[in-house]
């Protein structure tokens, strides 16, 4: 089999809990990139309201904070936003991701930079992406970032 | 853009794993053809810090009795085995495992034990399904919201 050129991306992970209010941010190179599927997982929420109060994706050419502006269709809120975010996705128990992104890299700035902020104070924050249909594959685990790159 | 068929799967949860526990996870890769399994150990202590045990197995049924070790994804010294190569000690150490499972039983169980304390997360993604999980749904994309653009 030939595999097919996937660049994994752990973008956040943390046991430490996120604090209300608080907003964290990671940035991802997608150069040579067309497309990245983006999975958010967060914690179990106490009621249908505490949807987060920011969940985001903005993009800019560099990587000075000052430089990123959001990217509508992926700014999530009410149905005037990019996308809803409904209370009872937060409260049930899974093993899931919450959110998926599937976003067209043709048509985006080099950096993407996504942004969460808990409405209450939540447990778990875990953001992982894989960069696909890259200009060359990265079929050596340097070329990956990787320590090892097992195959068969 | 038509959107290729990926699925993600949280197979662990960002934990910190104690010296020689060791956390498992079953995949059910039924209905796709590849698997890329990344596993993410913190920064390790020195270079000689390599697990105590990364691996993958296999089994028709999710029953712990039904697994068996797949030839070349065990990590260690022996002929069959992968290398763990060195750790790094200043960032994060990536482990990947791209998986034809078209030779494979329909679960994957990972399993890893740090040879110190560490914060161990693991995420996958299939690709090349039967069928695309172009809609929002656990059962089909892994997800409650789908966003796409």
């Amino acid at each position: 089999m030939a595999f097919p050129s996937l660049f994994p991306i752990h973008v956040a992970k943390t046991t430490a809990a996120i604090v209300t209010a608080q907003t964290a941010t990671a940035s991802i190179d997608t150069m040579g990139y067309d497309f990245m599927q983006l999975a958010v997982k967060l914690g179990t929420e106490a009621n249908a309201t505490s949807v987060p109060t920011t969940l985001k994706l903005s993009e800019s050419d560099i990587t000075d904070a000052t430089g990123y502006s959001d990217i509508k269709a992926f700014v999530g809120g009410t149905a005037t936003d990019g996308f809803s975010l409904t209370g009872s996705v937060f409260t049930a128990t899974s093993t899931s991701a919450n959110v998926v992104f599937n976003v067209d890299l043709r048509a985006r700035k080099r950096y993407i930079k996504i942004a969460m902020s808990p409405q209450v104070t939540d447990a778990l924050f875990g953001v992982y992406a894989v960069l696909a249909r890259g200009e060359a594959s990265p079929s050596t685990a340097a070329r990956l970032g990787a320590v090892t790159l097992i195959e068969g | 853009m038509a959107f290729p068929s990926l699925k993600p799967v949280v197979l662990l949860d960002a934990t910190s794993v104690a010296t020689n526990a060791t956390n498992t996870s079953i995949l059910d890769t039924m209905g796709f053809d590849f698997a890329q399994i990344s596993v993410d150990m913190a920064t390790a202590d020195t270079t000689t810090h390599v697990p105590t045990m990364l691996k993958l197995s296999e089994g028709d049924t999710t029953d712990s009795t039904a697994f068996s070790d797949i030839s070349g994804f065990v990590g260690g010294t022996g002929a069959t085995n992968f290398s763990f190569g060195t750790p790094k000690t200043s960032v994060a150490n990536l482990y990947v495992f791209n998986v034809d499972l078209r030779a494979r039983k329909r679960y994957i169980k990972l399993s890893v034990t740090p040879v110190t304390p560490q914060i161990v997360s693991a995420a996958v993604f299939l690709a090349r399904a039967e069928n695309s999980p172009s809609v929002a749904g656990t059962a089909r994309s892994g997800c409650a919201i789908l966003v796409e653009g």
